[in-house]
């Protein structure tokens, strides 16, 4: 389990180009979709958590699912997983990043990931949506969130404490 | 010797800091990181730092930890770079072990589920704001607006692996917006590196 999660993590650091929001497919597909580490809501707590705490969205988000997955252990490995990758590729870009920014080809790829990463997201939205949406009150905090989040440009952790109150208020009981 | 492990260790304390008071991760760590190793420490120029953000982005991960892991290096080399990232990551290990310890048991009383459900309504909404924001800045010419469609269609309707679809954008891109550049040996070679 231990190699398990720290290889599955190497790989989702090695992919996941745009940070955090970028991963969160990335860790739906290993964790929920096709091992089923983890319940669709428990992944959806992972999330909340790692938006509300301080630090990397990426560093929460493996350090919380590694701790589910295999206690202690496993949220080191995972973290460690998912922070080598970074580390070995920005060390190769040091040394080559004004080249690699010229050349046109290293481009094409550049736009080519960033709109695999951007359909990445926008599914992620529609599936965590499915099971999200289970009535018409979160449908609501999730539109009213939005608006919040176009309008106003409130900081993401403030925006996930607005909707889960909104939940304790229409949701409990 | 005594100089250099000050350095490390003033890398390090400036990157838990950094870790420690940013919420929300990647681009709402900007500022913070600018004011710290721009404003404050002097480190880095403001061009320097922009080409350093420009680097975060242009590697996958996180974009704290790239840019962490570049300044590090700047300063002092490889093990400047290890003291960053460990800086940089620890708070956020910590915590969300502390919160995995000790509260996770409390997850399932009904109001923290009643927490989570609403939080879930937010995250969609969170997700979708990403996707517009990114969205303005990707999608700029012919070749992205194709590469996000056939992305889409390929996440959405034939289920394909995300990895799958990742990497045919990549290959799509290398292929249609290289241009007529023939020297391809060396851009392939980077790209194993790279990738």
């Amino acid at each position: 389990m231990l190699l398990n999660l720290f290889l599955t993590f190497l790989k989702i650091g090695l992919f996941a180009y745009g940070g955090g929001y970028a991963m969160i497919p990335l860790i739906q597909h290993e964790m929920v979709t096709s091992n089923s580490w983890l319940a669709m809501s428990e992944f959806l707590q992972i999330i909340t958590v790692a938006e509300m705490t301080p630090g990397p969205i990426a560093i929460n988000l493996a350090t919380f699912t590694g701790y589910k997955l295999a206690g202690f252990l496993g949220s080191l490995v995972s973290t460690i997983g998912v922070t080598l990758p970074s580390f070995c590729i920005v060390l190769i870009l040091v040394k080559t990043f004004l080249w690699v920014r010229e050349n046109p080809k290293i481009k094409g790829l550049l736009v080519g990931l960033r709109s695999a990463v951007l359909a990445l997201i926008i599914s992620a939205a529609v599936s965590i949506g499915k099971t999200a949406f289970i009535d018409f009150k979160v449908i609501g905090i999730a539109l009213a969130c939005f608006v919040i989040l176009l309008w106003l440009d409130l900081h993401p952790a403030i925006v996930i404490v607005i909707g889960g109150g909104a939940g304790i208020l229409l949701l409990l009981g | 010797m005594q100089l250099f492990s000050r350095t490390y260790l003033k890398i390090f304390a400036t990157f838990f800091r950094i870790g420690v008071f940013t919420f929300g991760g990647g681009f709402s760590m900007i500022p913070l990181i600018k004011r710290e190793i721009v404003d404050n420490h002097h480190w880095v120029s403001m061009e320097e730092f922009m080409e350093i953000i420009a680097v975060g982005q242009s590697a996958p991960g996180a974009v704290a930890v790239n840019t962490a892991t570049f300044v590090g290096y700047k300063m002092a080399k490889y093990k400047g770079a290890l003291a960053a990232i460990l800086g940089v990551s620890l708070p956020s290990f910590l915590i969300i072990l502390a919160i995995a310890t000790f509260l996770l048991r409390f997850f399932n009383t009904p109001l923290l589920a009643a927490f989570f459900k609403g939080a879930a309504g937010a995250i969609v909404a969170l997700l979708a704001q990403v996707s517009f924001v990114i969205g303005k800045r990707t999608l700029k010419g012919k070749l992205s607006f194709i590469l996000t469609g056939v992305a889409l269609v390929g996440l959405l309707w034939l289920r394909l692996h995300p990895l799958l679809v990742i990497l045919m954008c990549a290959i799509l891109g290398l292929w249609l917006g290289g241009g007529t550049k023939t020297s391809s040996g060396i851009s392939l070679n980077l790209k194993d590196k790279g990738m």
